[in-house]
């Protein structure tokens, strides 16, 4: 017994022993530069920039980088190995699109200089539209060193945000979602940016506030403005207006966000200028007498471009863009009722004072036509001086 | 520049450290170009060990030559030593890339068990590595290796009666100097440096021919650290003299010694010795901290330049969730960010895993910078409680 310890610890383990010897205390030894690769990628509206950035000496290890041995790699061997690191490359970096494999179009490699190294560098591109999930399948170095880490950065361009992500053998996959806020659409988030633009949007409030402005009145033949007196009357006259409105802009609205018309946006937004001028100026001097409601239709078609446009501006993708434009419509519909739901009560109230016949009606409806005359000289002349 | 400014040097400084950080991290950004000429060269290592060739021959080859595994033990060992020796932790990877296939199975040896357990070790996974241990040990009860692996990563974590039984069980398999400096290890945190020193000069002395040199860098070096921690300068310095002339380029060895210099002022001593041996963050670190002291020697550039580059490194080491760099960032932001607050949370969370000496003077160093009493308290109770002896901090 004494004796086979004694070969134990003299023989066999005397190896193993002399092996553990030499790692103790070596862990805060190392460095920290561990095996990284670096990828970048950077999605605008319809691209999707790759950069990716890979050590020599990770590569060193896959591929004979330096041709003749020596330890030193130049240009030279680097380069004659371009196509079998492109196809590394490709074989272990994949892109998808809806379970579709995504094609990058890589640039020739370049080289870049890091404080543990020299890494080979590829930039490349491809057309994904904003609203696709792009998926990233990262196995690069991963079957050399079990430790490597793919360290991602995703940029958007988009929205300016940006995140990052490690690769590892055990996650080596990502989706990187539509660029689309899943916030906005998920909860109804769309109603609430309707309802923020006509809110915001003081050209189609004072449009509608001039409509509405002389619903509490007629027109006498002789073209002045009396006081109608009953509510059932005027609540009608308020829905005719606001239902031709809605409905013009809304068909406006959905032909222009589904692409089918497409009209230049200094026009229209010069346009939907003069229509609040009219309005206002048919409150001083009645011109379209019982036709408001169809004023309204007419003009409301413009309009329905004006929202279009601010629907572009939040950047729904075609697949979003159907439930997205319905909710945008039924905010602005909302916000539109708020308005009125304000406006009607507080106008059938006073419509018989001198304030509101005077200050209201005649002071009001001059001041919209003056302010929005002013936005029909900016628009159509491209020219900024109006302070909103 | 937070970082930059809080070295509190004067407005010229503060310009030429500005543009030294932007060509830095200019660098460290890795600005792609398309080389001039073929000749250019990129890198320069030394050339490719026989491990690294035969791994490599393994992916040129079509990934069809897999390792059966007594080759791939061998070149498991291999990159083990290598992690060590380049100090470039890539080779721990590849270890544990040859050993996968067997790594989780069932017909795991105690051997590739016992590797597992090493490159868990060094990357502080110790919970992890105990495991596998334990998986070694009941394979092989008799593995000298896994009890000695034990023995230390308990005595690391200051589970110092658990250690005690690990070097009963190694004492009948290993040889003298070994048991000895693996209870010395343990007997020296806890009551016993003095003896622990006696004993393992007397052993040294005893074995000295018929050891290992592993092991004889392995004894000195830490009668060299029981010797400082007991006020003896002159038994500390034979003792790492010692290892010096056997393993000139020591890296762990150099570490604890750079730390008895910079305490004595020997900044100079220090930046000439590690000055091409900064590939290790433990020895960036330690050149840094002198090499920014005005008895250095060095210009300030040069001192700023390395003092940026462990920041750099400690940044990296960030992006990959990496908890290595514990231990050197806490003294990064306590000696050369200045940063007591931020320094003192890192010492903490590095008291956690591990409770070395170095690791108990900077929870007192930082506790101390911080103003933290209740900390300072509790690690001088920690002290007391253990009779841990260090003349040094007390």
């Amino acid at each position: 017994m004494t004796k086979r310890r004694n070969a134990g610890w003299a023989g066999g383990w005397c190896f193993q022993l002399a092996f553990v010897l030499c790692l103790i205390g070596s862990p805060t030894l190392l460095g920290h530069t561990s095996s990284d690769g670096f990828l970048v990628l950077t999605r605008g509206a319809s691209t999707l920039h790759v950069r990716l950035e890979l050590a020599l000496r990770d590569l060193g290890v896959l591929l004979p980088i330096d041709g003749d041995g020596d330890g030193t790699v130049t240009w030279g061997e680097l380069k004659s190995q371009q196509p079998a690191l492109a196809a590394y490359r490709d074989g272990h970096l994949q892109f998808s699109r809806k379970g579709q494999p995504l094609g990058i179009r890589w640039d020739s490699m370049m080289v870049s200089q890091h404080t543990d190294g020299a890494y080979a560098v590829w930039t490349g591109i491809a057309e994904v539209d904003r609203g696709q999930e792009v998926g990233i399948d990262y196995q690069l170095v991963f079957e050399a060193d079990r430790d490597h880490r793919g360290l991602v950065r995703l940029v958007n361009e988009v929205s300016g945000h940006e995140d990052s992500a490690i690769f590892s053998p055990d996650h080596p996959h990502l989706e990187w979602p539509s660029l689309e806020e899943p916030g906005r659409l998920r909860k109804g988030g769309m109603v609430i940016e309707g309802i923020h633009h006509i809110w915001t949007g003081y050209d189609h409030l004072l449009f509608l506030l001039a409509l509405l402005l002389p619903s509490v009145a007629s027109t006498t033949r002789d073209g002045k403005w009396i006081s109608s007196d009953s509510l059932p009357c005027v609540t009608r006259r308020v829905i005719k207006v606001v239902t031709a409105f809605t409905a013009a802009h809304s068909l406006t609205l959905a032909m222009a966000a589904l692409g089918w018309v497409r009209l230049p946006s200094r026009g229209v937004e010069s346009v939907i200028a003069l229509s609040v001028v009219a309005a206002a100026v048919n409150n001083l001097w009645p011109v379209f007498r019982g036709h408001v409601a169809g004023v309204a239709f007419v003009f409301g078609l413009i309009h329905g471009f004006g929202f279009a446009s601010a629907l572009e501006d939040l950047s729904l993708s075609s697949g979003a863009l159907l439930m997205g434009l319905f909710e945008f419509n039924l905010g602005v519909e909302l916000g539109q009722l708020t308005v009125v739901a304000l406006f009607l009560p507080l106008a059938y109230w006073t419509r018989r004072s001198w304030a509101y016949q005077r200050v209201g009606m005649l002071g009001g409806s001059a001041a919209i036509a003056l302010v929005a005359g002013g936005w029909l000289v900016e628009r159509s002349f491209d020219l900024r001086f109006m302070p909103f | 520049m937070k970082r930059l400014r809080a070295f509190g040097f004067g407005s010229g400084t503060t310009l030429m450290l500005l543009l030294l950080s932007a060509t830095h991290l200019h660098g460290a950004a890795g600005t792609a170009y398309i080389p001039a000429s073929d000749l250019e060269v990129l890198e320069r290592r030394r050339p490719m060990t026989p491990a690294e060739l035969q791994w490599r021959q393994r992916f040129v080859s079509s990934h069809t030559i897999s390792p059966d595994l007594p080759a791939a033990l061998q070149m498991a060992r291999q990159f083990i030593e290598l992690s060590r020796s380049e100090g470039d932790p890539r080779y721990l990877g590849r270890a544990e890339t040859v050993l996968n296939r067997w790594w989780e199975s069932k017909e795991a040896t105690a051997e590739v068990l016992l590797l597992r357990a090493t490159i868990e070790q060094g990357r502080h996974d110790f919970v992890k590595a105990l495991d596998s241990l334990d998986r070694a040990l009941q394979i092989e009860p008799r593995s000298a290796g896994a009890w000695l692996t034990k023995a230390t990563i308990h005595t690391v974590r200051g589970e110092y009666a658990e250690a005690r039984v690990d070097c009963l069980n190694l004492s009948r398999l290993a040889d003298p100097l070994t048991v000895m400096a693996a209870t010395a290890a343990v007997a020296s945190m806890t009551g016993s440096a003095e003896a622990s020193l006696r004993g393992l000069e007397l052993t040294l002395a005893r074995e000295q021919s018929r050891t290992s040199h592993q092991t004889l860098v392995w004894a000195h070096t830490l009668a060299a650290e029981i010797a400082d921690r007991l006020g003896r300068s002159e038994a500390a310095d034979a003792h790492f003299s010692e290892v010096f002339r056997i393993a000139p380029r020591e890296p762990y060895t150099l570490a604890v010694w750079a730390d008895t210099q910079l305490a004595d002022g020997n900044q100079a001593l220090v930046v000439r010795r590690l000055r091409d041996m900064t590939q290790s963050d433990a020895l960036l670190l330690r050149y840094a901290e002198a090499a920014i002291q005005p008895n250095s020697g060095v210009d300030k550039q040069t001192a700023l330049a390395a003092v940026i580059e462990l920041g750099e490194r400690i940044d990296r080491a960030h992006a990959r969730g990496s908890q290595l760099h514990l231990r050197e960032e806490a003294r990064y932001r306590l000696h050369l960010a200045h940063d007591p607050a931020a320094a003192l949370q890192l010492a903490q969370a590095n008291w956690k895993v591990q409770r070395e000496p170095v690791d108990w003077r900077l929870l007192i160093e930082a506790s101390r910078a911080a103003g933290a009493k209740d900390v300072e308290t509790e690690a001088h109770a920690w002290a007391t409680e253990h009779r841990y002896e260090d003349v040094h901090w007390k």
